[in-house]
């Protein structure tokens, strides 16, 4: 199941103004088919920083979808119908363009900043229209050490940008 | 009220780089995290009188500089050769969700103002003259100073 499918099928609900509960089925396997292309992206001879922005955009979109199927599973209740159509259908078509991104920097048209740069822009937006989880990732196994010296970095490489521009 | 804060990358990048482990307790935060949160508490409870401002270059600054940071870090470990891949796309991955997320959040207690780009560009080209100026000014009291000494 494509993005393309996902906004019809949304397209559709907004004008039944009806959620239909049966494209959760169809998320679910795009949540499948990204997890299996994730999977894979750990041993790609590809550079570390385009690996990581593909592994990045395909969570994103994981998240994302994650979030929607929650909403569209509590709609009725929730008396998010057909908000959460319509939240969709601004939140998809960014999904879809990110997917074309990801095609892009396997094939070296486009550069790992870009690409997480687009990722990020993706996450704001979803979060404005709350189809970002916002709850702390919850990590299995947790080394205190990489963590502190990847955080470390991070931080530094923070301020020595910032201080250079 | 009248008065406006314009809140420039810097501050909005500080105030959001944080993030929390809640299995191990563990904290990260930008070293000026502490002295920058406050003024976005202050935003956020006087949302009403709009104080805090910002334009979509500082918001567009403050994304870029969030990935630049992750890449550059990144080819670092390259580098190095020894890493565990999927640990370190974990922490990273969540490293930068969380400052995502707490960007906007931050964002969320300002107002986002138009910004004229000819006229910007009109103004920046008087400062960058104007600092051109005194930068070849400073040069040449420092060049005569040198010169006066015995």
């Amino acid at each position: 199941m494509g993005y393309l499918y996902l906004m019809d099928s949304f397209k559709e609900m907004e004008k039944k103004n009806e959620i239909d509960k049966n494209i959760i089925k169809d998320i679910n396997q795009t949540i499948k088919k990204l997890k299996k292309v994730k999977s894979n992206i750990y041993k790609k001879k590809i550079s570390l920083s385009n690996r990581f922005s593909i592994f990045f955009g395909l969570e994103t979109q994981e998240k994302i979808l994650h979030k929607l199927r929650h909403r569209v599973s509590l709609a009725k209740e929730a008396n998010d119908n057909p908000k959460v159509a319509e939240d969709a259908l601004i939140i998809l078509p960014g999904m879809f363009l990110l997917e074309k991104r990801i095609d892009l920097l396997g094939k070296g048209a486009c550069k790992p900043a870009s690409l997480l740069n687009f990722t990020t822009n993706l996450q704001m937006e979803a979060l404005k229209y709350d189809l970002y989880p916002e709850q702390e990732t919850k990590l299995r196994k947790f080394d205190n050490k990489i963590f502190k010296q990847i955080s470390t970095g991070f931080i530094e490489n923070v301020e020595s940008i910032m201080h250079a521009k | 009220m009248r008065n406006k804060v314009l809140v420039d990358a810097n501050v909005l990048v500080a105030a959001s780089v944080k993030a929390f482990i809640t299995e191990v307790g563990l904290e990260f935060k930008h070293h000026f995290y502490d002295i920058s949160k406050p003024l976005f508490d202050f935003f956020s409870n006087n949302l009403e009188k709009r104080i805090g401002i910002y334009t979509e270059i500082i918001e567009t600054t403050s994304t870029r500089v969030l990935s630049e940071a992750i890449i550059g870090d990144l080819e670092e470990h390259e580098l190095k050769k020894r890493c565990n891949v999927k640990r370190l796309f974990e922490y990273y991955s969540l490293i930068l969700s969380e400052c995502i997320i707490h960007l906007k959040e931050n964002m969320n207690s300002l107002t986002r103002e138009p910004v004229n780009e000819k006229r910007l560009k009109a103004m920046s080209s008087d400062i960058l003259n104007f600092y051109h100026d005194i930068r070849s000014k400073l040069l040449k009291k420092i060049r005569l100073r040198r010169y006066q000494k015995p």
